[in-house]
């Protein structure tokens, strides 16, 4: 039964070390040294007025996000974030791409909601922006995920429908990379000690194979039979004699 | 056994350091609390006062209703596009144009909205040597422009209440229920004081009184002097009604409410057969005749911010007032 056991736990610390190994090995290529996992880019099209998150979509705080975006067509774009109340207000029952979930590295869930398809007030000249970017060509949004409600919105510079947009979303998480490390580490570290565990058993076994040749027979029981069961096999035993 | 207590515990420190490591990573579940947000920052206030300021002169200086309604609302909107017409008949060629305003080091009193429409209060000098100007600005949308909606003069000797603020120290703004839920709605308030001064019925004991309020008191000794000034020539009837009630209100330190409302005066002249009134060269000029047989009806506008007591029956108190004449017919 002993033998059973540090057996499956020499093949469960292999696998598993395999496995956390080349997750964080994964991982560590995924983020790269600028700490940052990046997805994109991705097309994304509306032909209402704006491409904008949920307040729940952000439901994680702590990383600082990257949204890279870009218009197809090269014209300028406009990329903001702002609080749920002035979003909401701002866009009012206007034509637009809700996205409510965003699972990596890019699976999202969105629905089109509202109804006009007017232009909206040129966004840039909205003072309550919390952060923004605008111009033509790539524009990268960079922003620490704070507590609370906040959206997250594309938009044609001018405010007007049809934002069609390729999005390259990142995801800078300070000492994401060097925890990818840790794990890498600590899954060779559990590949490391299953090979020693394992190596050490086989040697045990190949000791207790060699052990009549060796055995001194006044180390051996009187009483055989009154030996405790759960005292270990008796290789095992054998391996704190000194040869 | 030592070798694989050796391996276990090596594992498990391993995986304690990886852990430790990935901990440090602070990712953490987003709460969604969020607070109510200022209708305004402190520096975004002296922005819209400036582009306010220089769309209402540009509209002043060029008599523009339509100007002037990209960033006022009624009822200051038809006071003062009332007195473009007057000014237009009375000086056509605008050469005594009104004076240039500027609002200057602003008081802001901020409310937190957690959504829109949203407002604010600003008292600041708009002229030299001129009385604070108490306004109200509101915008419906997150896009829309402020706009100024009611425009009054601060009281010279007239305490100014303390306003209650909230734990972040913004002012705090009477919801439309918490209005509709006082003892003495607005609109009764107003209407109470309109019929006080027209010279009607006391209003009823509960509503807030304006009997020893300086501004109403004043007011009805000016009302009292115009059938003075006519004597048997015509008699005068006086009568205020009201023309605006604002949903804005702030909650005042002591459980009051600090409101704004709109009152229109029309004081009619009837002349008594015989005689005639004879006006100066502006009234003249507005009239379109020096003499008038028959009436002459004056029409003036008050906006009025006005405290009302938490108490029923206690001493409301006007503390601005603007008052402008809109209309003049005579025959």
């Amino acid at each position: 039964m002993q033998r059973g056991l540090g057996t499956a736990l020499r093949i469960v610390l292999l696998v598993l070390g395999v496995l956390v190994a080349l997750i964080g090995a994964a991982a560590s290529v995924l983020i790269g040294s600028d700490d940052t996992a990046q997805t994109g880019p991705h097309d994304v099209f509306t032909p209402g007025v704006a491409i904008v998150t949920e307040a729940e979509a952000l439901h994680y705080v702590g990383p600082t996000l990257h949204l890279t975006v870009s218009r197809e067509d090269g014209a300028p774009v406009f990329v903001g974030v702002t609080n749920e109340v002035d979003a909401t207000s701002y866009l009012e029952q206007q034509s637009r791409r809700v996205v409510s979930r965003v699972q990596l590295p890019w699976t999202i869930t969105a629905n089109e909601a509202g109804a006009g398809t007017d232009a909206l007030p040129a966004p840039s000249q909205q003072p309550w922006w919390i952060d923004s970017v605008e111009g033509a060509g790539a524009q990268e949004l960079v922003w620490p995920i704070p507590h609370g409600r906040y959206v997250l919105a594309v938009l044609n510079a001018d405010g007007s429908p049809a934002v069609d947009v390729q999005v390259t979303l990142g995801l800078e998480i300070e000492g994401a990379f060097y925890a990818a490390l840790a794990v890498t580490a600590f899954g060779l570290a559990l590949v490391l000690v299953g090979a020693w565990l394992w190596i050490r058993a086989r040697r045990h076994r190949r000791a207790a194979v060699d052990e009549p040749d060796h055995f001194d027979q006044t180390d051996q029981p009187d009483q055989p039979d009154q030996l405790d069961p759960a005292t270990p096999p008796s290789h095992a035993r054998h391996g704190t004699v000194t040869p | 056994m030592r070798p694989r207590r050796t391996a276990i515990t090596l594992t498990v420190l391993l995986a304690t350091v990886a852990l430790a490591g990935c901990a440090e990573i602070g990712i953490e579940e987003n709460t969604f609390q969020t607070s109510p947000l200022p209708a305004i920052t402190d520096d975004r206030t002296a922005e819209v006062l400036a582009v306010a300021d220089e769309v209402v002169n540009e509209a002043n200086a060029a008599r523009d209703p339509e100007l002037l309604a990209t960033v006022v609302a009624d009822p200051l909107l038809g006071i003062d596009v009332a007195r473009y017409a007057l000014d237009a008949t009375a000086d056509p060629e605008n050469t005594d144009p009104l004076p240039a305003v500027e609002h200057t080091d602003p008081t802001v009193f901020v409310p937190r909205f957690a959504s829109y429409p949203q407002w604010f209060v600003t008292a600041s000098a708009v002229q030299p040597d001129a009385p604070l100007r108490l306004e109200v600005l509101g915008r419906g949308t997150a896009s829309a422009r402020w706009i100024t909606s009611l425009s009054t003069d601060l009281l010279a000797d007239v305490e100014f209440p303390e306003l209650a603020l909230d734990d972040e120290g913004y002012v705090i703004a009477r919801s439309p229920s918490e209005l509709a839920d006082l003892e003495s709605p607005v609109e009764e308030v107003a209407a109470g004081h309109a019929a006080g001064l027209s010279g009607g019925e006391a209003a009823a004991e509960e509503t807030p009184s304006f009997v020893d309020d300086a501004w109403t008191v004043a007011r009805q000794a000016i009302d009292a002097q115009r059938g003075a000034a006519v004597a048997d020539a015509a008699t005068v009837q006086i009568m205020y009604e009201v023309t605006a009630v604002l949903p804005q209100a702030l909650e005042t330190a002591d459980g009051g409410t600090l409101v704004f409302y709109a009152l229109a005066e029309d004081v009619v002249y009837q002349v008594q057969p015989t005689y005639f009134l004879q006006l100066d060269e502006a009234t003249a000029a507005l009239v379109g005749t020096a003499e008038i047989t028959t009436s002459l009806t004056e029409r003036w506008a008050a906006q009025l911010a006005v405290y009302l007591p938490p108490q029923s029956g206690a001493t409301a108190r006007v503390i601005g007032a603007r008052v402008d004449r809109i209309g003049l017919i005579g025959s």
